[in-house]
């Protein structure tokens, strides 16, 4: 209980999101799926005597407005267990599409390969030494530009 | 619009990234923000820009890169104390203008000279690791690997 509650204080997601970049969170049972599997990797990892360490990761699904209209990409966000809460989180935004039901399709696979991708050399170091951060291929969201560079 | 009160330096900050005139300011206001994110400051000492600029210039050369990756040396408490602690970090971000900075601790030490000598010893692993994370980044697809 007391993990839970220091994570809502001290680790306000939504709120950097929506008031800080304008990016709206959106619901998605496969994201929350991918968040479930990558923290229970890394808390299995790091064993029950690092339980208390502070590593919050979240997988979102997020909206933009652009000039075009909105986009709708993946992102991961959240803080390492460095340091617990200080001025933004760490953030990477995978890709953005202008629309949504590919980006759940890019979603729906990158789940699907989950232990594949979580296999792969950089994500290995980042859920073992929290080295780096978890990448996903470009394969998954950039499959024109790979069939143009090959 | 809704007000936001609670966030001022968060605010600040990304907004000083997005303004960010050309990418070696942006490069800067980027390691600027990673250290005010871990509550550290940043060594300029010439032996650490000497070995920034290695590292910088070693990842540059890795075939296929795309994105920045942005070491720099930080140390927390009193620099002239024995409580001082020196870090490595690299900081990963993507284009300018934008607020996507991924930043982990790669190496930590007491001493700023025994920090360097690690990572002169250390280089090829650390490297290596960008290494990774670059062949991750252009992976195949599961599916296509099993064709």
């Amino acid at each position: 209980m007391k993990r839970n509650n220091t994570i809502r204080k001290v680790a306000p997601i939504k709120d950097f999101m929506k008031e800080v970049l304008r990016w709206h969170i959106m619901r998605s049972e496969e994201v929350r799926k991918l968040t479930q599997r990558l923290v229970a990797d890394i808390r299995a990892y790091h064993g029950e005597n690092q339980k208390d360490a502070f590593v919050y990761f979240r997988f979102v699904k997020y909206a933009r407005l652009k000039e075009n209209g909105f986009v709708y990409g993946l992102a991961l966000i959240g803080w390492n267990d460095v340091v617990r809460y200080s001025l933004m989180p760490n953030l990477v935004s995978y890709f953005e599409k202008s629309s949504s039901e590919e980006t759940d399709k890019i979603i729906s696979q990158i789940l699907a390969d989950y232990d594949y991708i979580k296999s792969l050399p950089a994500n290995d170091d980042f859920i073992k030494n929290l080295q780096g951060f978890f990448v996903i291929p470009k394969s998954y969201y950039r499959k024109n530009e790979l069939i143009k560079t090959n | 619009m809704k007000p936001v009160l609670n966030y001022p330096k968060t605010r600040k900050a990304v907004s000083s990234l997005y303004q960010a005139e050309d990418t070696v300011r942006w490069i800067k206001k980027v390691i600027a923000v990673s250290s005010i994110n871990h509550r550290t400051k940043l060594s300029k000492d010439p032996k650490v820009i000497e070995i920034i600029r290695d590292l910088n210039e070693s990842v540059k050369k890795i075939p296929g890169i795309e994105g920045y990756f942005i070491f720099n040396i930080t140390y927390s408490g009193n620099e002239n104390s024995q409580d001082v602690e020196y870090s490595l970090w690299c900081n990963y971000a993507r284009l300018p203008k934008t607020a996507s900075i991924f930043s982990w601790l790669v190496q930590i030490d007491n001493s700023l000279d025994n920090l360097i000598d690690s990572i002169k010893k250390n280089k090829n692993a650390i490297i290596s690791d960008i290494e990774n994370i670059i062949r991750t980044l252009n992976a195949p697809q599961k599916t296509q690997k099993s064709l």
